[in-house]
């Protein structure tokens, strides 16, 4: 699509513009960064709420959730962004299923 | 009865060493195998592999064990493996492996495993090279999958379980978006084992997915990604029976 021959507010993005700040595209990046960069961490959503972005997951570590949050948080300054991954559970099952 | 222990996605890396020993110790009171769904290392790297293999050696129990995509990351999928087995590991990939589980036989059949959809939803070996060579990879991790439970038939196991580390079904994947299913999983899988029959279909990969689902021949599915079971591994009782037969011609069940 085009808007040749339309107005536009002066001083509003034109349309399209917007590619490196729109926070969709933003959040698409980081999640791709988290996937198949040295994190390599594909469990984790990254979800856009309104401004706010809500990480959700599993990871295997304390340190990797903080490394997630904490890049998360460092790329998306200026909007809040809720870290609720939590930490692979390492305790022994305390029952059995039967699979009579 | 054999007890079954079992977990996948494990993603360990050095700084997560030593988490798992604990649990992993105290497998010999409780199960007779302990079976691996693959995604044992974060990027697939001989040192992540190490560690893994710090957590398996010597358990006091056999441990048998599929690769995943992340095992793969690194380019060194073989490395990988000869250092699991190295630890006592047996690491599959289109083969099986026969456990003695005090008078019983139990026959693993696995392989990693890869995507392409359920039926009705999935991808074709049709057009560009590159998608015909990704079903076709998926086809033949299935065939392996398929040859090893007939051979392990064959060997009149009591029990025979299949390992892989992608989903053989839809339902155990339930969590997780539907648009990505076709990454996660191969009806072809699923067809495998129904064809061959199996006891039990065990596999990972799907972290937001569900624990429990069943093959269209009635084999029982269990996700054992470790975020989807909450422990170090969870336990299946399997009681030695006649295998599920191959489903006949149409798909009904003789």
């Amino acid at each position: 699509m085009n808007h040749h021959g339309q107005e536009r507010t002066p001083g509003a993005p034109a349309a399209g513009s917007g590619a490196g700040v729109n926070l969709e595209y933003r959040v698409a990046h980081l999640r791709e960064r988290i996937a198949a960069g040295p994190l390599g961490e594909l469990g984790v959503r990254l979800e856009v709420r309104g401004e706010a972005v809500l990480l959700t997951g599993t990871v295997p570590s304390a340190h990797c959730r903080d490394d997630i949050c904490d890049l998360v948080g460092g790329e998306l300054a200026g909007h809040q962004v809720h870290c609720d991954i939590v930490v692979a559970d390492a305790t022994t099952p305390d029952h059995a299923e039967d699979l009579a | 009865m054999i007890r079954i222990a079992a977990v996948g996605d494990i993603h360990m890396a050095p700084e997560t060493r030593g988490t798992l020993r604990p649990a992993f110790e105290t497998l010999p009171e409780l199960a007779d195998v302990l079976l691996l769904a693959g995604d044992l290392t974060r990027h697939g790297t001989p040192q992540e592999a190490r560690v893994v293999a710090d957590e398996i050696r010597d358990l006091g129990v056999p441990v048998v064990a599929v690769l995943g995509n992340h095992d793969h990351h690194d380019d060194r999928p073989e490395e990988v493996a000869a250092v699991l087995e190295d630890a006592g590991a047996q690491v599959l990939e289109g083969r099986g492996v026969v456990v003695r589980c005090g008078d019983a036989r139990v026959g693993v059949a696995g392989t990693k495993g890869f995507g392409g959809g359920f039926v009705g939803r999935c991808a074709g070996e049709f057009g560009e090279p590159l998608m015909k060579e990704f079903v076709r990879y998926s086809r033949r991790c299935a065939d392996g999958l398929r040859t090893s439970l007939e051979r392990l038939a064959e060997e009149e196991c009591d029990v025979r379980i299949a390992l892989t580390h992608y989903s053989p079904v839809p339902e155990t994947l339930a969590g997780e978006p539907l648009e990505i299913y076709p990454f996660l999983g191969s009806y072809l899988l699923a067809e495998a084992v129904d064809t061959a029959g199996a006891d039990l279909a065990v596999h990972g990969h799907a972290h937001a997915g569900t624990e429990n689902g069943m093959t269209n021949g009635g084999v029982r599915v269990r996700n054992v990604a470790q975020p989807v079971i909450g422990r170090a591994f969870h336990i299946y009782h399997v009681h030695e029976r006649q295998p599920v037969p191959a489903a006949a011609p149409g798909g009904r069940t003789l």
